[in-house]
């Protein structure tokens, strides 16, 4: 058997990868101040450097959350504000830990430590803005926001879980098959994400066929594959092909569910022209 | 698109130099 592996890229990409890096340059310095207390024995500067440095930490850790956060909330077309501004957070104490670091650990004066803190915290939520306030919710006519993003969650959890078994399947044809099946699913959430009312139309391909999908992968990886018969295999790979053509059906319903709001539309205008 | 790009400019530089500073007295001290 090839020695090759599959390459399997961790995490999906995101834009905001590297964002907040900066903060934690901060902690080299300190860093190096609470090395060099150690080894002058002294035991007061040790302790002030090594709050400073975990006040820092707690900055670059919380900013860090925001930003994912704040990444999460671009990327998708429908989504809540986040509900903890951690952003926010990370800004306040940056401030607190600069007037720390500054006035305590680096003995200088109260308003200069006061000064360098209001600017640093200033100087944060400029570079970095403010955490999003408002809610992505669009065409949600009369369904909950909370059951829509229920929904979509569930969908998620279920379509990494496939993934994650997708990691085991040495088959590459019933590979390929549930990867088109994943990105048609990944299709079908973004067309809700886009028009949310149509989560009804979808709830059940939401909730039965990628759990089904999901429990199948379940129980082939849970196999050694060489004991799976051709037998079984086949049915597998007729299995997905009806998965497939079903998930198409589904995105057209998607689709002709779009077609008659339009309709609907064109007529309650042409009525109101007419009147 | 430039007010932005100054503004966040501006922001790195206060970010750097104010919080730079403030960790650079502890370390001075011990230096």
């Amino acid at each position: 058997m090839s020695k090759a592996t599959r390459y399997s890229p961790k995490d999906k990409p995101s834009l905001n990868y590297t964002k907040g890096t900066l903060l934690y340059l901060f902690l080299v310095p300190l860093f190096l101040s609470v090395v060099l207390a150690l080894f002058n024995t002294n035991i007061k500067a040790f302790i002030l450097n090594g709050i400073s440095f975990f006040l820092f930490l707690t900055v670059a850790s919380l900013a860090k959350k925001g930003f994912v956060q704040e990444g999460n909330y671009h990327l998708n077309t429908f989504a809540k504000a986040p509900k903890v501004p951690y952003k926010m957070i990370a800004g306040y104490l940056l401030g607190t830990a600069t007037f720390f670091t500054a006035f305590i650990t680096g003995e200088q004066a109260f308003v200069k430590s006061a000064f360098l803190a209001i600017i640093a915290t200033v100087g944060y939520y400029m570079f970095y803005g403010f955490d999003p306030k408002s809610d992505k919710f669009k065409n949600l006519g009369d369904i909950s926001a909370e059951f829509v993003l229920e929904t979509i969650h569930e969908a998620r959890e279920k379509m990494t879980h496939i993934e994650t078994d997708m990691q085991q399947i040495k088959d590459s044809d019933l590979y390929a098959k549930l990867s088109t099946a994943i990105a048609k699913s990944e299709t079908i959430l973004q067309t809700i994400q886009e028009d949310p009312k149509d989560v009804r139309v979808a709830r059940k391909f939401l909730t039965v066929y990628i759990d089904g999908v999901a429990k199948v992968t379940d129980a082939y990886t849970s196999m050694d594959e060489k004991d799976i018969t051709t037998q079984t295999k086949e049915k597998l790979h007729t299995l997905m092909d009806d998965v497939e053509v079903r998930f198409d059906k589904e995105l057209q319903r998607l689709k002709n569910n779009n077609e008659f709001d339009l309709d609907v539309h064109i007529d309650v205008l042409k009525e109101q022209i007419k009147n | 698109m430039f007010p932005t790009t100054y503004k966040k400019s501006l922001g790195l530089v206060f970010l750097l130099f104010s919080a730079g500073f403030a960790i650079w007295y502890p370390l001075a001290n011990l230096l």
